[in-house]
């Protein structure tokens, strides 16, 4: 019976997320709670760029560049007009060259979402507009990916969200997704189209039949020295509850008291349950990416 | 929907965030990033026209250095033809202006000239206004001395009658007197020629 | 789909082979998280013909990936100026001509799970689907599994590996 009106159902759960809040108790979970992920995604930076004093060729010092900028999105989607504008101001043999940002000397991950990289070098110490230098030589290949096209960043960000599909259902939503289902995550999130978006990754966040819950929830965990180690994490305690914030970190960190995460700039509530947790506040590469305060 | 204090720990902190965050800064930003559009068009714009300036600055020496093919060629013609038609316009343009430029300087004097003219009236103007001043200055002094010299007058007309009436009356006393006088004489020639009488009785009296 | 025992198992009997027959793979265990023990090996190529030969010098790590349960190949090689070989650069050494699309699809340069650092590794996808068909009838899950990775990567998988016994 409840297959049947499960089936019938699954019609209409492209309609309308907030009808689904009366289905999730027959579907299972899924991440229904609008106003949330609406916040997590309005979510924007302002940043200034600057371009590195030893790359200026013109005897003018170039303007700073300020932008507003998604905390979800990806700094090589961000920064197309910026480099325009310091491509005047370097040597004309640099023009080809992968351009490279840094704070405070530490190179920026660029396949590291904009948002989080913020919280991982700002988080204790805001700093708005966040002031970043731009690089066009001596690209730090020993610590950053290259990044010659978009191509690239869309391809990272693919196979970040399968690892994530592996690690919650086996891999099984994302195969049996079609590629413009796939094109369509890619181009929601680079244009901003929280509907859009949010119509295909709703399907990453259900978790059906007897489980209720991911097998296990993709999250990595960073100190601020950068480091991250992997775990697999489960939703759910052995005696079958919901495992929360807190029952993972004295899970993972045995020996620390009062564990502090941070994620999106907000302190996670020790309480909030994992499984919650990973459906409304990933990134929209299906992880959760939280920095140890 | 989940509740729970989490969940709206986490929604007040979202909202908070995004309120320092992001609408703090929203507007600056895009008003600057107009700003920065605005400019960056004006400086191409700049560019542009800087470059079609010193095309066209080059391109009149081009055309004599090369002949190239047909349709160049015609071209070329037609823009001399112009070039012709332009120089003399701009020859008889110039002929009108020294003709204007004269002119000009004749008026000029013209206007010179009157002003200095204007100028001398407007001195002997100054001048018959002083003298106005001054006259008016005089006409009230002999007014004055008028209506003083009036009140004189009326003063020696009021004493002189009073004279007169006190002559007449004094006149009246003098007639009165002489009257009095003549018949006193008169009396006393009587009273004499009595006297004489009673004399020339007595005398002869005393003769006999 | 291996648990992290399985690979340690396999990699530590791999180093055994490879040690009688100076293949140069190493084990590194880690006693705290054994997610994190790895093998690798370093070692030279040649490229080019005739006067145009040059050295490269690359290094290999086969490490267990924990989201995907398979082991996974990550590699990088630098050239005699000691800067990094390009994606395509790698594509053009490899042993069966693939065009680009499909290279790109399978080797990418991404961020160590392990080092934190630049390597390109394998896309797991592909070994996971390969490998759980072979699972069973493989003595070396690693051997196998490197089979499978040799002909895109310049890298020499002597036959002594195969062998039921040495």
């Amino acid at each position: 019976m409840v297959k049947k009106i499960e089936g019938l159902l699954k019609k209409y759960v492209t309609i309308d997320i907030l009808i689904d809040i009366s289905k999730s108790r027959l579907i299972g979970t899924m991440a229904n709670d609008r106003e949330v992920l609406r916040e997590i995604w309005d979510g924007k930076l302002p940043i200034c760029f600057q371009l590195a004093q030893e790359e200026i060729m013109e005897i003018q010092q170039p303007d700073p560049f300020y932008v507003m900028v998604p905390r979800l999105s990806y700094f090589p989607l961000v920064t197309d007009k910026m480099k325009r504008h310091f491509l005047r101001y370097i040597s004309q043999e640099n023009a080809d060259s992968e351009m490279w940002l840094d704070y405070n000397g530490q190179p920026l991950k660029w396949h590291y979402p904009i948002g989080f990289l913020y919280d991982l070098c700002c988080g204790n110490d805001p700093q708005l507009p966040w002031t970043l230098t731009v690089h066009f030589t001596k690209f730090p290949e020993d610590i950053l990916l290259h990044c010659p096209n978009k191509d690239v960043v869309e391809a990272h960000y693919m196979s970040t969200v399968k690892e994530a599909d592996v690690l919650k259902h086996r891999g099984q939503v994302m195969s049996t997704m079609q590629k413009k289902d796939h094109n369509q995550l890619w181009l929601g999130l680079q244009n901003d189209k929280f509907d859009q978006f949010w119509a295909i990754n709703r399907r990453l966040m259900e978790s059906h039949g007897e489980n209720e819950g991911f097998k296990h929830i993709p999250v990595k965990i960073y100190s601020d020295d950068g480091l991250c180690s992997q775990r697999l994490v489960s939703p759910k305690n052995n005696d079958g509850s919901r495992k929360t914030l807190q029952q993972m970190t004295s899970e993972l960190y045995p020996d620390k008291t009062d564990v502090k995460l941070r994620t999106h700039g907000v302190i996670i509530p020790a309480e909030t349950p994992l499984q919650w947790l990973s459906e409304h506040l990933s990134y929209p590469d299906n992880f959760l990416h939280l920095c140890l305060c | 929907m989940e509740g729970g204090e989490w969940r709206n720990s986490i929604v007040s902190q979202l909202q908070t965030r995004n309120k320092y965050e992001t609408a703090a800064f929203q507007d600056i930003i895009a008003f600057q990033s107009r700003l920065f559009d605005n400019v960056n068009t004006l400086k191409n714009e700049n560019l542009q026209l800087t470059l079609v300036n010193e095309r066209i600055r080059f391109s009149g020496t081009d055309s004599v250095i090369t002949g190239t093919g047909g349709p160049s060629n015609e071209r070329i013609q037609a823009l001399e033809q112009k070039i012709l038609v332009q120089q003399e316009e701009l020859t008889s343009l110039h002929r009108r202006r020294g003709e204007n430029a004269q002119q000009i300087m004749s008026l000029n004097e013209k206007v010179h000239d009157l002003e200095k003219q204007l100028q001398a009236k407007d001195v002997t103007i100054s001048e018959n206004t002083a003298l106005i001043a001054s006259l008016r200055a005089e006409i009230q002094m002999y007014e004055t001395n008028m209506t003083e010299l009036q009140g004189l007058n009326q003063v020696l007309r009021d004493e002189h009658q009073a004279l007169q009436i006190a002559f007449a009356a004094i006149e009246e006393k003098l007639r009165k007197a002489q009257d009095e006088n003549r018949s006193l004489v008169e009396r006393l020639i009587k009273y004499k020629a009595k006297d004489a009488d009673k004399m020339n009785e007595e005398n002869e009296h005393f003769l006999k | 789909m291996i648990t992290a025992e399985e690979f340690l198992t396999a990699a530590k009997k791999f180093v055994l082979i490879s040690n009688k027959i100076c293949d140069g793979w190493k084990l590194i265990e880690n006693e705290w998280d054994i997610n994190q023990s790895y093998i690798s090996k370093e070692t030279f190529i040649e490229c080019g013909v005739g006067d145009d030969v040059s050295l490269l010098k690359a290094e290999y790590i086969i490490f267990y990936n924990l989201s995907y349960g398979v082991p996974s190949f990550s590699f990088n090689i630098w050239n005699s100026s000691g800067m990094l070989l390009s994606l395509e650069d790698v594509r053009q050494l490899s042993f069966i001509s693939t065009n680009p699309k499909e290279f790109y699809s399978i080797i990418t340069q991404q961020e160590h799970p392990l080092f934190q650092r630049p390597y390109f590794i394998m896309h797991p996808c592909h070994t996971e689907e390969l490998l759980t068909s072979l699972q069973d009838k493989t003595a070396n899950v690693i051997v196998t599994f490197l089979g499978l990775v040799t002909p895109l990567i310049q890298l020499k998988l002597p036959l002594e590996y195969g062998l039921k016994q040495l």
